[in-house]
Order: structure tokens, then C-alpha cells, then sequence
């Protein structure tokens, strides 16, 4: 419904399609080299005096400009008494502030030419706009005017609780396999509740947040400190830093906000559970692994794991569960369903789902699961093999360099800037998968890909024949 | 089909805000001179058997989309719904000398994965890969369409994915929706067919698979589009040795809809729904006709866009959906449809229905303002330059043209033709094409406790009732 609904999803989904105008790299008999050319983007990187992080990435090629802005929270750490809050909050940002009315903010981005969107993950909530290049003085305004004058009235905050329960019902209630397993799996595989809570949010706790909520969570998270702003596209680098300083450099230093325990205990023992979805035509199964810590080169590894199970109709349980044994359509799934690898600051799980049908019993689907999964506990990954992962890496992060919405680059961007104030990093990315061994593969699996580190989520219907008929 | 959201996408829409805005005491800066903006230029050729080529030289990264076009789709399934779907799934099972899995990672080694789909009208088999293998590509693509293999033994698995598959979308109440209000639309044509049945499924043989290859496809039925950057003399090489001897196939049947405007209710239960799935609409002028630039216009003031009327009434102001949106959707020979879709709070049903007839009767007699108008006029060109610079979005842009019949400026002139839209025309377009007397409304819900109170709006007296 929405043009642009969501980033969210794997590295290569998120980057689906898309490059830009005519400027021509290298020719395709130099890219073939021993060597293959990996992605160069332009960062510029500094933070303001009251501690905002500025990411500037200039790409002249198409005459618009991607501005984003990150702020370091997302549900996972929202509330504890108000499940649902960050995504709330998310909306509530887009209402009236000291010297905007409610919708005027989205009216100077598509009014001139724009889209504009929210959206709200485990670790930050974001704010982005593509827009003509002439438009980027006022959206980074509307930026600055965000972070420093929301002004909420209660009749607002009223409208996009019923918005925002709406989204809900279309999402979730009214829709089978609403919340599998992107909601069902965190809930089961984690304990620690900041991993564990429902993100949408209960209806009760959506229904009792007040005006004075709002603003301690405003005061708290949504400061300088906490924000990273990416503009990437056709702009004039020394106009836009000094538009920025303009807008941005007078909003007050606050602190950094605390971030508190969001560890999650070594799984002992495998866990699963049983789900109905009273709407639900066919069973379902989902599994999720607890996933090594970011940037480590076992998490690196992983990224590589997943490609070669589960990314693409090449990947083995692909080629296993769809192609040899029928079970479903496909099989989907990777790092962190909410995003991807690269866009959390916290626990992570990595997970695969399918819809099948009744008269595959799950048992049967996870003793093939188990066998490709042993295969790679036990054989080395061939050269061939590791070396179409890469190129899987490879094509998606060009795209992600090359699209002209540039969302997959401002969230790379943003992230990097957040979580290791190192936004760089998107250039090294493919070095370091690089260093990836066989022998850590396999390690990685062993250490990783076993039942006692693993959640199995069943999916019964509650009427697996009768649906609404015309 | 299964639409499975992977995150809260949340996405705060927004709408104009028609309310006051007096107390601003500080304001926006202004916009500075828009840039110009040139499509890519493409080279256009045709092979001697009728295949279509475009190469549009384009973007900043070595990577290459080809997509081949084929002019046929579920128009060409006949009583069998579903065929052209279990085709493309076909293709997709081993072409020359590779097998499914042998396909999969060739794919996959020029960093990509073949996408093969059937719609109404078309089927596209597309392959995005990395620049290098452009050429390789356009073999692969080559095998694929003139070489499957067509095995029947994987005909039974695939014909019970399409089963698994038609059955959740059964479940989904915006597909039931959507199937209802297609029928009604376009009858027994394909068009208003848009999920298969258990039984138009088991009828299908690999034998009706294989004829609609041998029938429907073909070189004077097909175009190949690349996009992004290549090297063209090999990528050319390779066309020519790889579909030079394709034979041209048989021209496409003409299959013309009529659609139905008849004003028509069907009201469908779905018992404890917490929301009511609506679909309202008519068929239109599609994108040959002259009046179709103002009802795209009209349309998208309506409801196409972010700042759109029915956002900024039902959601932003009433707070009864996440989203209301219409869009019209071509087909070929120039048949369209306009399609109001929303989901609303049940019990704030029929209080939509009356605000979504109050809106329509609006813009048929009311022009815009002047300021309204142009926001929505920046927003389509902005898109369509958002939308023209990416590989596929372009491929999609020319595909739009190639079925339609388009002329060769379209594209060119499409923002010129955008802004040259008045407030009279929008009311003059929204009076001519969006008759609510015409309309086929669709309603899926909880009908024990709603269906009174949509039979009694004023709105909907005299409606043929199903």
C-alpha cells in the first residue's frame, strides 16, 4: 500500500533491484580480475559538539538525496510496563511540533517530490526520506525540528494509538501466520525479556501511554548523542555541513542515554513449542539459533553459514527441504528476521521457517535439518562452494552501493555509525568475510548449529480445512 | 502470494495537513531550483525472428538486470487456472543441460537467482547478476525459455506448492477480497480469476505444460531488456548466437474483457473479524486513452499517495485504518481497473463506507485547489524519477510502454504531460471515470453484527445485492 514499507529484511532482500545513472566504473575485463573489485563508498564522518553523529556519503548520479535518521533505540529496550512503545513513539514523530502542524512535515517531503517513512527494529527507530536534490535544506529543517520541538496534543496521541492498533489487526490478528515467526520466535528463544517482550506491543499497554510518557522517552532517547543523521546522495558536501551545524549544532548536549543488560543466558537445552493460529490453513515449523557476538569472526562465519543454507534456491536446505523433498514452496529465513546481520546491537537469532502441509509430520523436517546442518559439522565447504557465498555477498552489497533509494546503504551507514562509531566499515565488509576459513565454517557449525542451542516453533491451525469462502 | 512481514514496518504516512497551521513561528526553508533529470539513454533493436531488444547503458555498480518478457500469462490459461503459474514454476526445474539444483547455482555464481513470474498478461523470467557474467546470462536465460526441460516428475510437488499456496492466500482476507471483487469485475475472463481452485489444479497435466511452452512462446512475442552496466558487444554476440534462431511463435490471441458496471454489493462473512477488508471500484480508461494522465492524477490526490485525501480522512483524522490507498491497474489492450482498497476497525465500517462515498462525490464536484494539485503533481514526478532510476524499476517502466502500446516519448514526456493536469481536470476526470453508481463494493467481515448497517447507507440504495 505504501511505496516504500519497509527496509527490513535480509541483506539481500533489503537490497533487491536497483542501481543508478550513467557513470560508468570499471569496465568488465578489469572487474574479472584474481581480485574481484569489492565496493568503495565514499563516507565522511564527524560528530557535532552535543555529540550527533553526521554521515555524508556523495553520490552524484541521480539528482536526489537519501536523509535518514537513526536514533539508538528500538523496542528492545522500550519500557517494561509498555510493550508497543517505541513503535508508537515512531508514529507519534510524525505529528505536530513547535512550528509544524500535524502532516505538515510529510507534506514539505512528498509535496516537493519526496517519500518519507518510518520504521521501528530491535535497536534503533528511523526516519528517512528520498528526496530531489533541491529539497534537502528543508528536510534536514524538518530533521532538527523533529529531534528538538515535538509537540504532541492529547487528540494526536489518541489518533495514532487507534492507527497503530489498526496496524495491528492487518498485520497480526487479522492475518494467518500474522506474527510467525518474526514475533513467536524472539518471545519463545530469548529470557531476558528485553529480547523476549512483545514488540507490537499488548493493546492494554498501547492503551495506557500518556502525554507524560512521551515525553520522558523524547528526553531520554531522542538527543543528539543517541542519533546518527546519513545524508548519501547529490548534494553539495560544504552546503549540507553547514546546513547541519546550522540546524543541529544549537539543539543542547544531553547525556547518552544508559543501556541496560540486554545479555542473553547460554541455551542449555533445546526448547519447543507449540503454537495455534486459529486462522491458519496449513501447519508451519520455525527454528532459531542463538547467533555468535556481532563482529567476531565466528559471527562472520555465520553471515557465511546462512548463505550457504539458507540464501537463494541454490542454498542446501533449499535444494533439500523444496527441491528434493517438497515439503513447501520455500524456505526463508536468516540473521535477525526484523533486519538483517548488520543492523542490531544486541542478541541475535538466526532462524528458518516453512508452511507445509498436514501430512508432513515435523519430525520428519527437522531429521533432514539435522542432516544437512551434520553435513557441514563434519565435511569441509568446498572452495566452489565458499566462493558463491561471497559472490552472493558481493552482488548484494553493489546493490546496496548502487540504489537509488539508498536505503540499504543509510542503514549500513547509520548502523556502523551507532554501534561502533565506525561507519567506514561498510568498505571493509567483504575483506572480512574474506578471512573466512573452511575450517571456521565448520567450527562455527559445530559450535553453533546444535539442538541444545535451538528453538523449534510448531504451527497448528485451529481449522487446518475451513477457511472463509466466498 | 503469502505476504509474511518480517518487521513493524510502521510507516507513518501522512497526509496534508488541511488543518490550520497559524501559531508556526518559525518556518521551513524554502526549496531550492529543482535539477533536470534525463532518462538513461537505450538502444532499441529487433532480431530478424521478431525479438525485441532494449540495452539501457546505466547505473554506478557492475551489475546487469536482464529480464525476457514474454506476452503471455494467465490471459492464456483457459478453464485451467493456475497454468501460466505452473509453468514459470517449471521453467525453474532444469533447462539444457542443468538440472533444478544446476540452475539454482549457476545463478548463483554470477550472483544472482533466477525470477521467473506469470501475471495477467505477461511472464518475465529475470536474472540480476554481476556485470561480468551479462553475456553468460543472456544464455542462461536462452536455455531457460527455448530449452526447459519440463520434467514430470517434479509436476506433482509443484502442483501441490500452488495448492498450499492458493489455499493461505484463502485465508488471507485481502486476497478473498481481491478474488470476489475480481469476478465481479471481470467475470469468467481470466482476468477475474485470480486464484486457482483445487480443481482447476488437478486438471493440469504435464502435457498442457508443455503445450503452452511449444504455443505461447516464441521470438515475436518476446522482449529481452538489460539494464545496468555490460559490456555490449559480447552481451550482443551473445543475443544473436543465443536467440537468432529462435522461431517467431504464434501472434497472441486478442482475449478483450468486458467489465462490469453494474453497481453491485457482495457483502462476504468472516465471523469475528476484527477488521473489515473493503474493495470498491470500476473498470477505467487504461493508459492509451486520452483521459487516462488527469484520472491518474485524480486518482492519486484521492488516493495513490501519501498526502492523499483518504489517508488524511480515515486514518490521520479518524484513526479507523493503518491505510487506505486506490490505484488503478492496467491490462492489456488498454482494459483497466480502479481499486479503492482499505482495511478498517470493524465497528468503524459502515462509517468508512459513508466517509469513502462523501470523498468521492467531493472530488467529482469539487476542483482541487491549486496547492493541493501541485503537491501531488511533485510527488509523481519525484517517484517517477525514484522509479526510473533503478535497473529494475526502468525494465518495469519500459515493459509498462512495450504491453500497452505506448509511444516512444511516453516516457519522455511524462512529466511535461504530469504537470500540464488542471484542478478542472481532476474534477472533470473523477466525474467521467468514478461513477459510486457504477461501483463494485466488496466487504469482507464480521456480517452478524455489520451487514445492517452497510445495507442501509443512502449510498448504496437500489445496488444489485449478492
Amino acid at each position: 500500500m505504501r511505496m516504500f514499507r519497509s527496509i527490513a529484511g535480509t541483506l539481500a532482500a533489503v537490497v533487491a533491484g536497483c542501481a543508478a545513472a550513467p557513470v560508468p566504473s570499471a569496465p568488465p575485463a578489469a572487474v574479472r580480475a584474481a581480485t574481484p573489485a569489492q565496493i568503495n563508498v565514499p563516507v565522511e564522518y564527524y560528530r557535532l559538539p552535543n555529540g550527533l553523529r553526521v554521515v555524508l556519503s556523495r553520490d552524484p548520479s541521480v539528482p536526489t538525496v537519501t536523509i535518514a535518521m537513526y536514533y539508538h533505540i528500538g523496542w528492545r529496550i522500550e519500557p517494561r510496563d509498555r510493550t508497543g512503545f517505541a513503535h508508537l513513539f515512531e508514529h507519534l514523530m510524525f505529528q505536530e511540533t513547535t512550528n509544524l502542524a500535524k502532516g505538515e512535515a510529510d507534506k514539505i517531503v512528498s509535496g516537493n517530490g519526496g517519500v518519507a517513512n518510518g520504521s521501528t527494529h530491535f535497536d534503533y527507530t528511523n526516519y528517512f526520506q528520498v528526496v530531489p536534490s533541491h529539497v534537502v535544506e528543508p528536510v534536514l529543517w524538518v530533521e532538527a525540528e523533529r529531534m528538538r520541538g515535538l509537540a504532541l496534543t492529547p487528540e494526536s496521541l489518541q489518533n495514532q494509538k487507534d492507527v497503530v492498533k489498526n496496524e495491528v489487526r492487518v498485520n497480526v490478528i487479522n492475518q494467518p501466520y500474522g506474527s510467525f515467526p518474526w514475533l513467536d520466535l524472539p518471545e519463545h528463544a530469548n529470557v531476558n525479556w528485553y529480547n523476549a517482550h512483545n514488540f507490537y506491543g499488548d493493546f492494554k499497554d498501547i492503551d495506557a501511554a500518556t502525554l507524560a510518557d512521551v515525553r520522558a522517552f523524547y528526553d531520554t532517547y531522542y538527543v543528539p548523542a543517541n542519533a546518527a543523521l546519513v545524508v548519501a546522495g547529490d548534494f553539495d558536501s560544504a552546503a549540507t555541513r553547514a546546513s547541519i551545524a546550522r540546524y543541529f549544532a544549537p539543539l543542547p548536549a544531553r547525556p547518552e542515554p544508559p543501556r541496560p543488560d540486554v545479555s542473553e543466558p547460554p541455551q542449555l537445552k533445546q526448547r519447543s513449542v507449540v503454537l495455534t493460529d486459529p486462522l491458519a490453513p496449513r501447519p508451519a515449523l520455525a527454528i532459531g539459533y542463538h547467533v555468535p557476538e556481532r563482529n567476531t569472526p565466528a559471527w562472520y562465519a555465520f553471515g557465511l553459514l546462512d548463505e550457504i543454507l539458507l540464501q537463494g534456491d541454490d542454498s542446501r536446505l533449499w535444494q533439500r527441504l523444496v527441491t528434493e523433498r517438497g515439503y513447501s514452496d520455500s524456505v526463508e529465513g536468516g540473521i535477525n528476521l526484523s533486519g538483517n546481520m548488520f543492523d542490531y546491537d544486541g542478541p541475535a537469532l538466526w532462524s528458518a521457517f516453512l508452511i507445509h502441509d498436514p501430512g508432513v509430520a515435523d519430525a520428519q523436517i527437522l531429521r533432514d535439518v539435522d542432516e544437512v546442518i551434520s553435513h557441514l559439522q563434519t565435511e569441509l565447504v568446498s572452495p566452489a562452494e565458499l566462493e558463491r557465498a561471497l559472490t552472493k555477498i558481493r552482488s548484494a552489497l553493489y546493490d546496496v552501493a548502487g540504489s537509488p533509494t539508498r536505503f540499504g546503504l543509510v542503514e549500513l551507514l547509520a548502523s556502523f555509525a551507532l554501534y561502533d562509531d565506525d561507519p567506514a566499515r561498510i568498505n571493509r565488509l567483504e575483506a572480512e568475510f574474506r578471512k573466512v576459513t573452511p575450517e571456521l565454517l565448520r567450527r562455527t557449525a559445530q559450535q553453533y548449529l546444535v539442538p541444545t542451542n535451538r528453538t523449534c516453533l510448531s504451527l497448528r491451525g485451529a481449522r487446518m480445512a475451513a477457511a472463509p469462502k466466498p | 502470494m503469502m505476504r509474511r512481514m518480517s518487521a513493524i514496518l510502521l510507516g507513518a504516512a501522512l497526509a496534508a495537513a488541511a488543518a490550520g497551521s497559524a501559531t508556526a513561528r518559525e518556518t521551513p526553508p524554502s526549496p531550492g531550483m529543482p535539477r533536470a533529470f534525463a532518462l538513461p539513454t537505450k538502444q532499441d533493436l529487433r532480431l530478424p525472428n521478431g525479438l525485441g531488444v532494449t540495452l539501457v547503458p546505466f547505473g554506478t555498480v557492475p551489475k546487469t538486470t536482464l529480464a525476457l518478457v514474454l506476452r503471455t500469462g494467465n490471459i492464456a490459461d483457459g478453464p485451467k487456472t493456475g497454468l501460466a503459474d505452473l509453468v514459470a514454476d517449471m521453467l525453474k526445474e532444469g533447462a539444457g543441460d542443468r538440472d533444478a539444483g544446476g540452475l539454482a547455482r549457476l545463478a548463483a555464481e554470477m550472483g544472482g537467482a533466477l525470477g521467473i513470474d506469470a501475471g495477467p498478461d505477461q511472464t518475465t523470467v529475470m536474472l540480476d547478476v554481476l556485470a561480468e557474467r551479462a553475456a553468460d546470462a543472456v544464455g542462461v536465460l536462452a536455455d531457460v525459455v527455448r530449452r526447459p526441460r519440463l520434467p514430470a516428475s517434479e509436476l506433482p510437488r509443484l502442483k501441490a506448492n500452488l495448492a498450499r499456496t492458493s489455499a493461505i492466500a484463502r485465508s488471507q482476507p485481502q486476497e478473498v477480497a481481491g478474488e470476489a471483487y475480481a469476478h465481479l469485475i471481470w467475470g469468467d475472463h481470466p482476468y477475474g480469476r485470480t486464484l486457482p481452485t483445487e480443481t482447476t489444479i488437478a486438471s493440469i497435466a504435464i502435457e498442457d505444460i508443455r503445450q503452452f511452452v511449444a504455443h505461447e512462446f516464441g521470438a515475436a512475442r518476446a522482449h529481452l531488456y538489460v539494464a545496468g552496466q555490460f559490456d555490449a558487444v559480447s552481451v550482443e554476440r551473445a543475443l544473436n548466437d543465443r536467440f537468432g534462431d529462435w522461431a517467431p511463435g504464434s501472434p497472441p490471441a486478442a482475449h478483450p474483457p468486458v467489465g462490469s458496471r453494474t453497481r453491485t454489493v457482495k457483502l462476504i462473512d468472516r465471523p469475528g473479524a476484527a477488521q473489515s477488508t473493503v474493495m470498491l471500484g470500476l473498470p477505467v480508461a487504461g493508459p492509451a486513452t486520452p483521459g487516462f494522465m488527469r484520472l491518474s492524477v485524480a486518482n492519486a490526490l484521492f488516493g495513490g499517495s501519501l498526502l492523499s485525501r483518504l489517508d488524511q480522512d480515515l486514518r490521520e483524522d479518524k484513526g479507523w485504518t493503518y491505510g487506505a490507498a486506490s490505484r488503478i491497474t492496467p491490462y492489456a489492450g488498454s482494459a483497466a481497473v480502479w481499486t479503492l482498497a482499505t482495511d478498517v476497525n470493524a465497528p468503524d465500517t459502515a462509517p468508512a463506507l459513508a466517509e469513502i462515498f462523501k470523498e468521492l462525490e467531493r472530488l467529482r464536484s469539487t476542483p482541487p485547489s491549486a496547492e493541493e494539485l501541485k503537491a501531488i503533481q511533485n510527488y509523481r514526478a519525484g517517484t517517477f524519477v525514484i522509479g526510473a532510476s533503478s535497473r529494475g524499476g526502468l525494465i518495469a517502466q519500459l515493459a509498462f510502454c512495450e504491453l500497452q502500446g505506448l509511444p516512444a516519448d511516453w516516457l519522455t514526456n511524462y512529466v511535461a504531460h504530469l504537470y500540464a493536469v488542471t484542478p478542472q481536470d481532476v474534477r472533470a476526470a473523477a466525474a467521467e471515470y468514478l461513477d459510486p453508481g457504477e461501483m463494485t463494493l466488496v466487504v469482507l467481515g464480521d456480517l452478524r453484527t455489520l451487514k445492517p448497517a452497510i445495507l442501509a447507507l443512502p449510498a448504496l440504495s437500489g445496488a444489485s445485492i449478492q
